[in-house]
Formats: structure tokens, C-alpha cells, sequence
């Protein structure tokens, strides 16, 4: 049954059918989400599609999946036209699609949110979300155009990177997370406001390799005061690129790529490390841990 | 879940021309924790400290912390998946109504 599809399988399938329509050509990305909800869900399911993606001028939200009043059928979206950036509206978009995709037969009526089951909802509705947001992504950004754009050994620049957001339609870091997903390379993105991190994503081999910053639940990291981040006198036209030494981001050197963001009122640092961890002989050494620190771990059971 | 509380401070902050290091000089608090305040949510700030914020910024605690009309169950139940579950001004829930009666128009 269709309905147990994952987020990944329903992206995969669209997709595929997307590159048979358009193959290469030029008119292939960015995908037009609504025209597409409409359509495919038109064949798919007949008596349940969605019937209406509208937008207009709607403040205070960004968009959310209706069910048809009655006498009409199926399912609408309905999204905030007025939000600043065109790659938002159109992720919002392909969000509430998953949402119809994913969503409408487990929860017909909606998430009921009484004060009473607020936990509840509150850990159902974040898992909701994320498989919602992975749709997204993965429909408007497939990993095989992804890959030829920037291949997975490849160091890109933010400009890189805001080529792809270009082709996709979607905003500068939703395509730097989807790189971050594939690529080969030890890198980190760091997005900051007035001196803090707000959170951070690490490529797969980086945070193998332990370099990753963890912000939910822990007190706010201060981004290192020699970095681009902390320095945004640095910066022309809002943008710089700095190589740092050892003991700036991480423990060893890394090249860091800054974009400051007016509209949001953020940087973004893209760091990018060494392709393998580089330590000496005299670093280790300093980094010997205390004896009576070991025993306590033995002892305690950690390792 | 929007964090109102922070980006009301946030904003009061940036009218006064204050920075995170003023604001918390003023206030006898650290910088960290005025910024976790402003872009961390977090879980019950002590009441202490609101009251000297806004104090600061020239406002009333019940300012910063009113959430404003919460959402209804009924609401929650007329739209589905909310992309951004926070408060939607009346305006704007009345303007959504009309677009759901006039569905089908364009369907």
C-alpha cells in the first residue's frame, strides 16, 4: 500500500517520472511543485488528489495542507505568497505536498492538540516535520543532478553552492544541507547570529572525524573570535574567506567561506577541513590525559 | 514551535540600538544568556530577569510574554499540517477561510 512509503521511496518515484517527461532538458529544474501536486495526485488518486495550491499574502504563516470543505474533494495547499524568498515558498510547497503524500490517511482529521496531549503531539508533530522536510529535499534536489553539478571530492564556494540553490529553486542552505548529505569531503557549516551558533551540520566524514558542534540542549558555543563569523568588519560585500590555523574552528587548520545574511540576520561559514586528519607527535603528547581522568573512566565504566 | 518571547526582545533590543553586550550590562545578565533568550527558547526564564528586560526596553513583562490568541483545537483541526505551528493572526485566518470557500474555482 502506497501509504507506507517512505519520504525517500515517494521522492524517488516522482523523480523518475520527472526525468522521463523532461529528460535533460532545461525545463527538468527547478520542479514546479504545485502544477506537479496537482497532477500527479489527479492520476495517482483519483478520488482524494490535491484540488488546490493557492498562495496570496498571508502573514504570520507559511503554508499548511487543508482538507476540502464539504461537497468539494481532496486536499489543498495554501502558502504565504509574501514570504521574502522565492526557494522558501517553494520548499513550503513540496513540504505540504509530503504532507499529502505521507500524512493525510494517518492523521484524516488533522493532529488534534489538546493542552492535555501536548507531549504527545509535540514529538509526533516534530517527526511529521522531518519527514516532510526530507521529501522536500529530496524531490526538488535528486542526488545524481546534484552530484553532477558538484561531485562529492569537489571543495565548492558558497557561490557554488547558490549555483545549485539557483537551479533548484530553493534557498542557499537547503542546498548546502543536501550537499552536506553526499559529499565525500570534511566540511561543517556553521550558521551564527551576534557572535553565537545557532545550530550546525557536519558532513558525514566530519563528524566521524569528531569535527561537529552540538547546540540542541547545551549551552550557546561563541563562535571563536578569529574566525569570519566573529569579524564581520572582515567581510566586503558581505562575503570573505579566510584560512585559519590549528585551534581556530577545530583543532587543526581549516578554510572557512563567509556570507553574512541581511534578510535573516545571519552568517553562514562553510568550513572546510583537510581531507585527513593531519596530528604530530608533540600534539598528542600534550593532549595525554591526566592519569587520576582515566582511572575515574575505568572506574565508571566509560571507556 | 515560534519563539515570540525572544524575537520581541530581539527586536526592542535592535529599535533601542542596543547590543547583546548592552542589554545584558543593563540587565546584570550575560551576554550568552540574553542571546539563548532571544534565539533559544528556553524553558522557563526566571521571572526576575524578564521583569529588568523589560524594564530596559521600556515594556511590561505581560507584553513579552503574551502569546497572543492561542490556536483553538478547532483551528488546529481545520488545518491540517500547519508548516510553522504558531499563531496566525485573525486577518490572516480570515483570509484563508475565503480562499477555502472559493476552492474549486481554479481546481
Amino acid at each position: 500500500m502506497t501509504e507506507s512509503f517512505s519520504p525517500q521511496r515517494w521522492a524517488n518515484t516522482l523523480t523518475l517520472l520527472l526525468n522521463g517527461v523532461h529528460g535533460a532538458a532545461a525545463e527538468r529544474f527547478p520542479v514546479q511543485v504545485p502544477e506537479l501536486a496537482k497532477e500527479y495526485s489527479r492520476h495517482r488518486f483519483p478520488d482524494d488528489p490535491v484540488s488546490l495550491v493557492a498562495g496570496d499574502i498571508l502573514p504570520t504563516f507559511d503554508g499548511a495542507l487543508y482538507k476540502a470543505p464539504p461537497g468539494k474533494k481532496g486536499w489543498g495547499i495554501i502558502y504565504n505568497s509574501a514570504i521574502a524568498s522565492r526557494g522558501r515558498i517553494n520548499f513550503t510547497i513540496a513540504h505540504e505536498f509530503g504532507h499529502y503524500l505521507l500524512h493525510r490517511l494517518r492523521f484524516p482529521d488533522g493532529l488534534e492538540c489538546g493542552q492535555q496531549d501536548m507531549m504527545r503531539w509535540d514529538s509526533e508533530y516534530r517527526q511529521i516535520e522531518a519527514q516532510a522536510n526530507e521529501f522536500a529535499a529530496s524531490l526538488l534536489m535528486p542526488l545524481d543532478d546534484f552530484r553532477r553539478q558538484i561531485d562529492g571530492k569537489t571543495k565548492p564556494t558558497l557561490d557554488d553552492l547558490g549555483g545549485c540553490a539557483e537551479r533548484y529553486g530553493v534557498s542557499l542552505v537547503a542546498a548546502s544541507l543536501r550537499w552536506l548529505q553526499y559529499t565525500e569531503r570534511r566540511s561543517v557549516m556553521v550558521v551564527s547570529r551576534d557572535g553565537y551558533v545557532l545550530w550546525a551540520r557536519s558532513s558525514p566524514t566530519a563528524l566521524r572525524t569528531g569535527a561537529y558542534f552540538k547546540t540542541a540542549g547545551r549551552p550557546p558555543i561563541a563562535v571563536p573570535t578569529r574566525s569570519l563569523a566573529a569579524q564581520p568588519d572582515l567581510l566586503e560585500k558581505s562575503r570573505g574567506q579566510m584560512t585559519h590555523d590549528s585551534d581556530v574552528w577545530f583543532a587543526e587548520p581549516c578554510e572557512e567561506i563567509a556570507l553574512a545574511s541581511d534578510q535573516y540576520d545571519f552568517t553562514i561559514s562553510l568550513l572546510h577541513l583537510e581531507r585527513v586528519i593531519r596530528t604530530s607527535r608533540f600534539d598528542e603528547a600534550e593532549d595525554d590525559e591526566d592519569a587520576f581522568d582515566v582511572m575515574t573512566r575505568r572506574l565508571t565504566g566509560g571507556n | 514551535m515560534q519563539n515570540t518571547l525572544g524575537e520581541k526582545i530581539r527586536k526592542l533590543r535592535k529599535d533601542k540600538g542596543y547590543t547583546l553586550d548592552k542589554l545584558a550590562e543593563l540587565t546584570e545578565s550575560s551576554k550568552s544568556y540574553i542571546w539563548e533568550l532571544e534565539n533559544k527558547n528556553p524553558p522557563r526564564p526566571s521571572a526576575e530577569k524578564l521583569a529588568k528586560i523589560a524594564d530596559k526596553l521600556d515594556t511590561t513583562i505581560e507584553f513579552l510574554l503574551d502569546e497572543g490568541e492561542s490556536v483553538s483545537a478547532e483551528e488546529a483541526a481545520d488545518a491540517q499540517f500547519y508548516r510553522q505551528y504558531r499563531k496566525m493572526d485573525s486577518s490572516t485566518k480570515e483570509k484563508i477561510r475565503r480562499m477555502v470557500k472559493l476552492w474549486g474555482d481554479d481546481a
